[in-house]
């Protein structure tokens, strides 16, 4: 062997990796910039200041991260998207579990000997919890948002998405994004009230709530084999101008999946609800509000007492008094066009609260019998034009909102006989 | 009652370093320091927490934001820039500085590419410890794990980054090591040596 030999073309020595990882380290070591300028200091103690003084914002709103000079915003508004977006998600994805539930049970009922009533109606009064999958596109989203929801009938719920879990357990709700380890709590107040007893609701089946939903009788589609499972199917028009259909387990009883359509302005958007799972397995972590060890909590209040369906029109006024101060007086076209809405307020020296926008369309979307607006065209202070008009229930009167942002109710030969742009 | 304004000025330069040092750039170590600040601000709101060591404490949380945002900028990267090493896309300082100074741009740069790659407790141990000069006991008591975990972390750190920037470079100079390759080497059998400096 060649004495000389002390490094070969494969051999690495230990210590001359070592040195080079030093090197490395200390070039880094020593390269740490200028410093913090004295805007950014400025600016950071600024925004504590903000949001040290009061633990929990009565606005509601995600921490303010203050832009200075020459750099980037920290992009709140990418948060509040996505929680923006969760928020419509969860809401399609508790009215799809709602709903296969009433129609489960309805129609079982009325099919016939083809199941055992007895057996569709111990399988869904005496479940404690349910599971399921919601896949959900609206169009002009970015993606398809696919979500696993846990729930049970004691105001427990969970909801699973990518990287983000949001967990509501009775006034609390929590949403955890694993991606920033950030928390966010919400100590909600202004719930409504759920109907319970008398075998008409509570729990998982709140049949009270659940029979305004359409009125329609149903279409039966046929036979399908779905995942190698017989199912007979059922469509059923929503009464605000959605479909629900259910591919129901012959044998079992269950549902398989579940599709609908969501009228949500200009655009509908889809939901399919499979992977059901009665009584899935519950502990003691499910529904958990604890935050995680490392994450960084935001805690906020949220009065939900305004968020109610049967206060659409105060939300859908004080939206239009955002967007017709910054519009030149002018009304939306689309009232749920949130993109345009969003970019026409915005140009026009404004702000938009995605919460504001979020709980608003979350109303429409709840109001079983539908909504009207009319504001297309219109300008602030046509006292005599109603804008938007909707009502609650068959058996209560309609409200409006007219020209001049006044809410009255309408009598019945006040509502306007067209109907525009949504039903 | 937090003296916030008193706790930026303070501690906010090496907090702000911490962030830069990690990030290469001033936008991203800006809103770095300013998500640091945010999170000792909901850290604090927790009973639990108890701060005794206001620069430990800062630096640790940017040290542990800032190995995330290098993480997900890579990941982030390699999806937009196939084919572009990360390394590629961070700042760099213009040619017109000397060449020292542009040498140590690169290693600075080849560094937190590295670091990008290793698990989250490895690169803030190694951070923390090797970067901002803590000891084994200090890094221990912020992290919150014992003073052996902390070694066994940084040893892995450091092999880790070892093959990392050996696998970046592999052709990269080594200027301390001896290279006397005889020429008659390459036609000789790659089997062991019996000498002491070609041991395996």
């Amino acid at each position: 062997m060649n004495s000389n030999h002390n490094h070969t073309t494969d051999a690495r020595r230990p210590n001359d990796d070592e040195r080079e990882l030093d090197r490395h380290i200390d070039a880094l070591r020593g390269d740490t910039g200028d410093g913090p300028s004295p805007e950014l200091l400025a600016a950071t103690i600024r925004m504590l200041d903000g949001q040290a003084g009061d633990d929990a914002s009565s606005t509601a709103e995600f921490p303010r991260f203050v832009r200075t000079s020459g750099s980037r915003s920290i992009e709140p508004t990418r948060r509040f998207t996505m929680t923006f977006a969760q928020r419509i998600y969860a809401a399609l994805s508790l009215a799809a579990a709602a709903c296969v539930l009433y129609f489960m049970f309805v129609l079982f009922n009325a099919s016939g000997p083809r199941v055992a009533f007895a057996q569709v109606l111990e399988k869904v009064t005496n479940a404690k919890a349910m599971a399921f999958t919601t896949t959900t596109e609206v169009p002009g989203g970015k993606q398809t948002v696919v979500m696993r929801t846990i729930q049970d009938d004691a105001d427990h719920m969970r909801i699973e998405s990518g990287n983000n879990v949001t967990i509501r357990s009775g006034d609390v709700m929590l949403i955890l994004d694993a991606t920033n380890k950030t928390a966010t709590r919400m100590d909600l107040s202004g719930l409504p009230k759920k109907n319970g007893g008398g075998g008409g609701g509570g729990g998982l089946l709140d049949l009270n709530a659940l029979r305004a939903l359409s009125d329609k009788p149903a279409e039966e589609l046929g036979a399908k084999t779905i995942d190698g499972v017989e199912t007979t199917g059922f469509r059923i028009p929503w009464n605000n101008g959605g479909t629900f259909t259910v591919w129901a387990d012959q044998k079992a009883a269950i549902p398989v999946r579940v599709e609908l359509t969501i009228p949500m302005g200009t655009v509908t958007a889809k939901a399919i609800v499979d992977h059901f799972d009665f009584n899935p397995a519950i502990d003691a972590t499910t529904f958990s509000t604890e935050v995680p060890e490392g994450y960084a909590l935001n805690v906020q209040k949220l009065d939900l007492a305004n968020a109610a369906p049967d206060k659409a029109a105060e939300a859908v006024a004080a939206f239009l008094k955002l967007y017709t101060s910054h519009s030149g007086g002018a009304f939306p076209a689309d009232l749920t066009d949130w993109t345009t809405n969003t970019r026409v307020i915005t140009e026009g020296g404004g702000t938009v609260d995605p919460m504001m926008t979020g709980t608003l369309s979350g109303q429409l979307f709840s109001l079983r019998d539908g909504y009207h607006y009319a504001g297309k065209g219109a300008r602030l202070g046509e006292k005599d034009k109603v804008v938007f008009w909707y009502r609650v229930s068959k058996d209560q009167p309609y409200r409006g909102v007219y020209g001049d942002l006044r809410i009255e109710q309408l009598p019945a030969d006040q509502v306007p006989s067209t109907q525009p742009t949504t039903k | 009652m937090i003296d916030w304004p008193q706790i930026v000025r303070e501690h906010g330069p090496a907090v702000w370093r911490s962030c830069f040092r990690l990030l290469g750039n001033r936008a991203d170590a800006d809103e770095c320091f300013q998500e640091t600040f945010a999170a000792a601000l909901g850290a604090i709101r927790q009973p639990s927490t108890v701060v005794r060591n206001w620069s430990g404490f800062l630096v640790r949380l940017a040290v542990a934001r800032a190995v995330d945002r290098l993480r997900q900028r890579v990941r982030r990267t390699s999806h937009e820039h196939a084919g572009i090493e990360p390394a590629a896309l961070i700042d760099r300082r213009t040619d017109s500085r000397p060449a020292v100074a542009a040498e140590r741009s690169e290693l600075s740069d080849r560094l937190r590419d590295a670091l990008s790659h290793l698990p989250p407790n490895q690169a803030g141990a190694f951070v923390l410890h090797c970067l901002e000069g803590w000891s084994y006991r200090e890094t221990a008591e912020q992290l919150e794990i014992s003073v052996d975990h902390v070694g066994v972390l940084v040893h892995r750190a450091r092999a880790a980054l070892r093959e990392r920037i050996d696998a970046i470079l592999p052709d990269a100079p080594r200027p301390e090591a001896t290279r006397t390759l005889p020429t008659d080497t390459v036609t000789q059998a790659t089997t062991p040596t019996t000498t002491k400096r070609g041991a395996l």
